[in-house]
């Protein structure tokens, strides 16, 4: 171990002195390799600008121009798509409001048939009421003069009957006339 | 482990590593372009930072990326994001996204490639009678010359642009603070001028004294098994090493190539529009 350090700080000695003494080897300027250095640099940065950053410069250029086209054509999809879902909504708006339309034109409509046909039948029902009214009324009327014939037919011939002569038109008018005025021919009527 | 054969020899020296031979040489008159192990690990840097661009980024590249592509995308953003676009005018993106991104790249090869055992090295070892280059680790970012360079380059860069975008006077004008009081100007001037030359200096030295620590700390540590010949130092120096070479690898190793490559962004960027 001893042996060794002793080694160590010699050889660090030596090293230091060899340093020393060839210190101008690491430092010294060469201009020749200067030259090298120079040449061989401008080789390598003709050669690379022309055959190697052109085209990885282009092929980086060719994909970021396919990148903005696809984002781009996404943005237009997207805007697309966006239209297409506001007409959509714009349209199925438009149907609902159509909807409700036509329901409340539909309910409307059947309410009006509905009044149409209850009118209908109404005036249906009076119509009928009436005819029924008048032709009660013409059988009553009927009836009426059925009666005041019957009665005047039974007055003349009770007439003659009592009086044993057979009237003249002048008599039987003026019976006629006096029997009708006498008789209540409505309750007549109403009594049957 | 070429610096570990020579330990065995009990002539360890962790700068061993860094002493760079002369392998072709070559001069342009006064110029030394001699071919060396950093010469080496340059070309080696650039043709794997030319090959891993064109293999991540332009072939099979298609609209649904696959994993390889989704790395070099993320790689090129994270760069353009982070280093360019933060620090760079968008005016001057154009230009100069390229040079930044080709910065940070082929400094983080550079500095990877300088944590992976290559048989590049100036040592040999026989084999059943052939002479064999041993394995070692060098990174040329560990050389000041190599930092120094691309510093360079963004220092030139930084003055051109300064100087096409706003004129030499409105430039130069730009560098001394407004209001700045008359008679203070005779030391702001200087200042002024000696901080753009830090600038140089500080980009260059940070890149090149991480790596360089980096690598020598993991020389020292697997070097002191063989200079105390100590067995019991095996755990203590293979787990110190291993420590300190993941750190490297993981973190430093991209942490530089982001700041030099970010720092010459904002170099730039700053002197296209000083006002910012």
């Amino acid at each position: 171990m001893r042996d060794a350090l002793l080694q160590a700080v010699l050889f660090a000695q030596e090293t230091t002195t060899t340093a020393e003494e060839d210190e101008g080897s690491l430092i010294d300027v060469v201009p020749g390799l200067m030259v090298w250095t120079v040449v061989t640099f401008l080789v390598v940065l003709w050669v690379l600008r022309r055959f190697a950053f052109r085209r990885i410069q282009a092929m980086i250029d060719q994909r970021r121009d396919r990148i903005r086209e696809a984002l781009d054509e996404a943005d237009k999809a997207r805007a697309e798509a966006r239209e297409l879902r506001e007409l959509v909504a714009r349209e199925r708006e438009e149907a609902k409001a159509d909807r409700e339309r036509i329901l409340d034109e539909s309910r409307r409509q059947a309410q009006r048939q509905l009044d149409q046909a209850r009118e209908q039948a109404d005036a249906d029902l009076k119509e009928r009421l009436e005819k029924n009214r008048e032709e009660l009324e013409a059988e009553n009327a009927r009836l009426r003069e059925q009666i005041r014939r019957d009665v005047v037919e039974l007055t003349l011939l009770a007439s003659e009957k009592v009086t044993g002569k057979v009237l003249d038109d002048d008599d039987q008018r003026r019976l006629i006339d006096e029997t009708i005025a006498e008789v209540d021919v409505k309750r007549i009527a109403s009594e049957n | 482990m070429s610096v570990l054969f020579a330990a065995a020899e009990s002539d360890f020296d962790p700068q061993h590593e860094f002493i760079l031979e002369e392998w072709i040489p070559l001069h342009l008159g006064p110029l030394d372009l001699s071919v060396n192990k950093a010469v080496a690990y340059i070309w080696l840097g650039g043709l794997l930072t030319i090959l891993l661009g064109i293999w991540l980024m332009r072939f099979g590249l298609s609209l649904r990326p696959d994993r390889r592509q989704t790395t070099g995308e993320a790689i090129y953003e994270a760069v353009q994001e982070q280093i360019a676009e933060s620090s760079i005018p968008s005016k001057a993106l154009h230009i100069w996204f390229p040079y930044v991104a080709s910065l940070f790249l082929f400094i983080w090869v550079l500095n990877i490639v300088g944590f992976v055992p290559l048989p590049i090295s100036n040592d040999k070892f026989d084999a059943f009678g052939v002479e064999l280059p041993t394995l070692g680790i060098y990174a040329a970012t560990a050389n000041l010359s190599v930092t120094l360079a691309l510093a360079l380059l963004t220092f030139g860069a930084t003055h051109v642009e300064g100087i096409r975008y706003n004129g030499v006077v409105r430039y130069f004008k730009s560098w001394i603070p407004e209001g700045a009081p008359k008679p203070l100007l005779a030391l702001i001037v200087p200042l002024e001028v000696i901080s753009q030359f830090m600038r140089l200096i500080s980009l260059s030295v940070r890149l090149f004294a991480n790596m360089l620590a980096g690598h020598m700390l993991i020389l020292v540590m697997l070097g002191l098994i063989f200079i105390f010949s100590a067995w019991w130092l095996v755990p203590f120096s293979v787990g110190f090493g291993l420590v300190i070479y993941l750190f490297e690898v993981g973190i430093v190793v991209t942490i530089q190539a982001f700041v030099f490559a970010l720092l010459s962004g904002i170099y730039i960027g700053a002197a296209i529009e000083p006002e910012h």
